[in-house]
């Protein structure tokens, strides 16, 4: 591109103001990055669900219990390959702030139905065979420094235990992994029996069953058939897909996309404002410059053309800054969102609203570059 | 011979708010081939205007602007644009130099509408400087370098493209009287030994003396010679 | 000094049509910033306005042990009876204690707009309690009976949420209940409930014990005793809070996080203002180098230039303040959203006025410092001869 030289002195002018329009639309668009990262990266998060899994809730709310005895009904359905229980154990340990995710499982069936998380069998076994036993997820085990053989008691935010005491005590028997990105490493696994044994009320129920189906195509067919089964009794079900309840909890929030987008076209307004403007006032004081550019030969669309190239590559450059450093942001928000963003739509679409941004504060002085009659221009006029 | 330059009764008009004002009137005007021609005249008496006509930066009102045989009046602007950047070097009074782009760059600026390599090119923007002495400040701004330096740098700009015709107005104006010498003797050189047709406009009858021939403006006509041919 | 400032600001104003472009950047990219960050905000104060109603400061609750929410509780019968006991209640005009032990069930409704589904409460709470409260008031159909499976539900629940009017019926747990009437409690969160009858709550929900317990003090000075006497009582597992300390707890996690996002978008948005106010302010200067300039040689002071620059830079900002806060005030006062099941009204309070000029001051005095400096130490011969 042999007029390279020639676009970039135009751009570097002014090296102040340069910078700092160059600083005003990289910030335009690391904030475009964060909040359409933040909010595709939800709607990433309903894909990167299970197609196989579904989700057994009462029909009153999730926080309802289902009792256990379903399990031995969805069992005759066809297509299902799975079941097992989950009960919310959210507890408190030490202090009254510090929260520990935990779930009562079944060590039994447990890992067959949710394949993503796994124990080493040694392991497993002992979760069988002992009744307080635990498996306690890495992230967990660095927080608090436990090991395999360490007695935690956790306080029950839900029960009470029937002993009185307000502590349930439970034995670290060994850890468990996961590859789901949905569910970390930072979850206490404990056993069913002993705490629908111990607690005062609801017992014999589970917050949650899962189901594992043969075929994930058949996945929404046996949900309805399970839902059929318990429908008109008195513990109806309400079976989704993991993905459908994903995108439910989401949904449940608001429309995030519209706020993101109309804080984003405050933004933009703004921008091109104040960009406009100084596209503007750079063409202005360079009339005679450009004057002599015509005197040289060049047309009047090619200093259109000139014009138009500086605006587009300063836009493109400096918009592409700042998603840049939105990206490089994004492991950063990871760890505080605890899902992922990609930047792939990201960028598509920053490198579309880089260039309209270009063409919208470059065409106005562009024209006007263009129709600069020289003569007037020379004389000052 | 034909002259290179033939202005045929031309008449330029411009508006001034809500005033016509006629700038130059029924002028008639024949440059040779190879001519170093001064135009000199008061101010408002319409040099510039005709420097412009000449150098295909306007178009006359009325009549003909033949170059090398072409009636440059008639081109679009478009065209016009192509057939300067071909035909004719300008040198400004001040100067008019890209502050932004380094000696060489602004040289350079003409063959980018050519279709010259890259390396054709350098090699053209190095034999212009050279001619005019500054090679060796080829890197340098604008801001780097004295007024008589800047206006070398714009005659090389001028030069690069080898037009057969050079426009000048005021090219010493803004210069002291030894600088002014020195360009006005570099002029003399491109006309003498590089057979470039020179119009320059100047208000100071020393630098005059260094054309061949001195024509006089006065409120849009020529004085000198009635109708006249000037060869 | 002061005169000189005065004269040399006049002047500046004077001069702004000329500038009318670059100046409208800085009034308009104020206005933005300002204008988004209230109406963000403007959610967090409605949330606030609708949680902090009804909120007497002697009302108090009491929790189960270690729960961070009503509806994870769970306290006996016998130990409801120790709490009625307890010293410190307010005696209602029936003459007996202001105390109601409550049942709080998390139930699922189908919302209107979308066909989604939010988790809204479904209280059990006694009549008696409910005719005891000025605010409360049915405001369409009838109360509940006791033991019957008839409920009430909340304005805004019923606005939000589909099949929740006077008629309609509730199938939950197996069990029909049927809407009998619609309830306002002057605009407080409860507006976004059900409630029935509590022992038929419990029961229809198969729950032997309640979830927890709501009392008024006879005075707030009674606290302490109240909560002493009930946490120092070996048979009670519980926790006191007073309502509004409650309310505040269950709302922090999400005022947490719209403070954060507010004053992240607003930051971040100011940053970007700050960039075309000094972009613009440095035009200002550079266009009238040679007025100032020539002011200086005459004798103006450097600081009545930085001064005059500075004032001028905030004649530009706060206006574009009080744009953006009509701006947002005529979008967003008093619309109505929700967040989950948690119904509310924008407000664009004063407060978020007063926040919006501070900030628009900020960003005019940072955008307007450096082109001051520049204004003041402006080479006088050098700026003289510019052209």
């Amino acid at each position: 591109m042999k007029f390279f030289p020639l676009v970039w002195a135009g751009i570097w002018r002014k090296r102040g103001r340069a910078i700092l329009t160059l600083l005003s639309i990289l910030n335009a668009f690391l904030l475009f990055g964060l909040l359409q990262g933040f909010s595709s990266g939800l709607n990433g998060v309903v894909a990167e669900t299970h197609a196989d899994i579904l989700y057994v809730f009462s029909r009153v709310s999730i926080l309802e219990g289902l009792p256990i005895g379903h399990m031995a009904q969805i069992r005759t359905v066809p297509g299902v390959k799975a079941v097992t229980p989950l009960l919310v154990f959210t507890s408190t340990y030490r202090t009254p702030s510090t929260f520990i995710s935990a779930d009562a499982i079944d060590p039994e069936t447990f890992f067959e139905a949710y394949p993503s998380l796994s124990a080493p069998p040694a392991q497993l076994e002992a979760m069988k065979r002992t009744r307080t036993g635990a498996l306690m997820g890495a992230t967990l085990a660095r927080l608090h420094g436990w090991k395999i053989g360490d007695t935690v008691p956790l306080r029950s935010l839900f029960w009470a235990n029937r002993d009185g005491s307000p502590t349930w005590p439970v034995t670290i028997v060994g850890t468990y992994a996961s590859n789901d990105p949905n569910f970390g490493a930072q979850a206490l696994l404990v056993n069913y029996d002993y705490v629908d044994q111990g607690r005062t009320s609801q017992n014999g129920t589970a917050n949650l069953l899962i189901i594992r189906v043969a075929d994930p195509a058949k996945a929404g067919q046996v949900g309805a058939a399970v839902d059929r089964l318990f429908a008109n009794s008195p513990h109806e079900t309400k079976t989704a897909t993991e993905g459908q309840y994903v995108q439910d909890q989401i949904k449940q929030i608001g429309d995030i996309g519209m706020v993101v987008r109309a804080i984003m076209g405050a933004v933009f307004f703004a921008l091109l404002l104040s960009v406009g403007a100084v596209m503007m006032q750079s063409v202005r004081e360079r009339t005679p410059e450009l004057a002599v550019l015509k005197t040289l030969g060049f047309t009047d669309r090619g200093v259109l053309a000139l014009v138009l190239a500086e605006t587009l590559i300063f836009c493109l450059v400096s918009g592409a800054l700042g998603l840049g450093v939105a990206v490089a942001l994004f492991p950063l928000a990871r760890n505080l969102i605890g899902f992922a963003m990609h930047p792939g739509p990201i960028l598509a679409w920053g490198l579309v609203g880089a260039v309209v941004l270009a063409l919208l504060t470059g065409l106005p002085p562009a024209i006007r570059a263009m129709r600069l009659q020289i003569v007037d221009a020379l004389a000052g006029r | 011979m034909d002259p290179l330059v033939s202005v045929k009764n031309v008449v330029k008009r411009y508006q001034r708010g809500r005033q016509i004002v006629e700038v130059l009137h029924n002028l008639n005007l024949d440059i040779a081939k190879g001519d170093f021609l001064a135009l000199m005249g008061p101010s408002g008496s319409g040099k510039t205007t005709l420097l412009n006509l000449i150098g295909g930066l306007d178009k006359p009102t009325q009549g003909e602007v033949v170059i090398a045989g072409e009636r440059i009046d008639r081109l679009s602007s478009g065209r016009l644009a192509a057939w300067r950047a071909r035909n004719v070097g300008f040198v400004f009074q001040f100067y008019n130099l890209m502050p932004t782009l380094s000696a060489e760059r602004n040289v350079e600026l003409p063959l980018l509408l050519t279709h010259l390599s890259g390396s054709q090119r350098k090699q053209n923007v190095e034999a212009a400087l050279e001619l005019v002495g500054l090679l060796d400040r080829r890197r340098h701004k604008p801001n780097e370098l004295s007024g008589g330096q800047q206006q070398r740098v714009a005659i090389a700009r001028a030069i690069v493209a080898d037009p057969s015709l050079l426009v000048c107005d005021e090219p010493t104006g803004d210069l002291d009287r030894e600088t002014a010498e020195e360009i006005l003797g570099l002029l003399q050189l491109l006309n003498r030994e590089q057979g470039k047709t020179i119009v320059m406009v100047t208000h100071d009858p020393k630098a005059a003396e260094f054309a061949s021939h001195i024509l006089h403006l006065d409120k849009g006509a020529l004085v000198d010679a009635p109708a006249g041919v000037a060869a | 000094m002061f005169k000189q400032i005065v004269a040399v600001t006049v002047m500046n104003i004077r001069s702004l049509p000329q500038r009318l472009g670059s100046s409208l950047v800085v009034v308009i990219g104020v206005a933005c910033v300002v204008a988004v960050m209230i109406s963000l905000l403007a959610i967090k104060e409605g949330v606030m306005q609708s949680a902090g109603r009804n909120g007497a400061p002697n009302q108090v609750i009491v929790l189960s042990s270690g729960s961070t929410a009503a509806y994870m509780g769970s306290i006996s019968r016998e130990q409801a009876a120790i709490v009625a006991d307890a010293p410190g209640l307010k005696q209602g005009k029936d003459g007996k204690p202001m105390v109601d032990p409550q049942a709080t069930i998390i139930v699922e409704v189908t919302r209107k707009s979308d066909g989604g589904s939010t988790n809204v409460g479904f209280l059990g709470e006694s009549a008696r309690w409910l005719s005891l409260d000025p605010n409360f008031k049915v405001v369409k159909g009838r109360m509940f009976r006791p033991a019957v499976r008839e409920m009430i539900v909340g304005k805004n629940a019923r606005a939000q949420f589909k099949n929740l009017d006077v008629g309609d019926h509730v199938s939950l747990r197996g069990s029909d209940w049927l809407v009998v009437g619609v309830f306002e409690a002057n605009g407080g969160l409860a507006e976004n409930t059900m409630v029935g009858d509590t022992d038929t709550v419990l029961a229809a929900f198969d729950r032997n014990a309640f979830q927890n317990i709501t009392a008024q003090l006879a005075s707030p000075a009674d606290f302490k005793r109240f909560k002493d006497a009930l946490t120092s009582n070996p048979q009670l597992q519980v926790d006191v809070k007073l309502q509004s300390q409650y309310i505040k707890d269950q709302l922090q996690q999400l005022t947490v996080i719209l403070n954060f996002v507010a004053y992240f978008v607003g930051t971040v948005m100011a940053v970007g203002a700050v960039f075309g106010a000094i972009n613009t302010m440095y035009s200002a200067v550079d266009a009238r180098a040679r007025e100032i300039a020539t002011l200086r040689a005459i004798g103006f002071g450097g600081a009545a230039m930085v001064v005059s620059v500075m004032v001028e830079a905030l004649l530009l900002a706060v206006p574009g303040a009080l744009l953006g806060a009509l701006v947002a005030w005529l979008a967003f006062n008093g619309s109505a959203a929700h967040i989950a099941s948690l119904s509310f009204h924008l407000a664009v309070t004063p407060g978020l006025l007063l926040l919006g000029i501070i900030w628009s001051v900020v960003i005019g005095l940072i955008g307007g410092f450096l082109p001051a400096i520049r204004a003041a130490g402006l080479p006088v011969a050098t700026a003289l001869r510019a052209t």
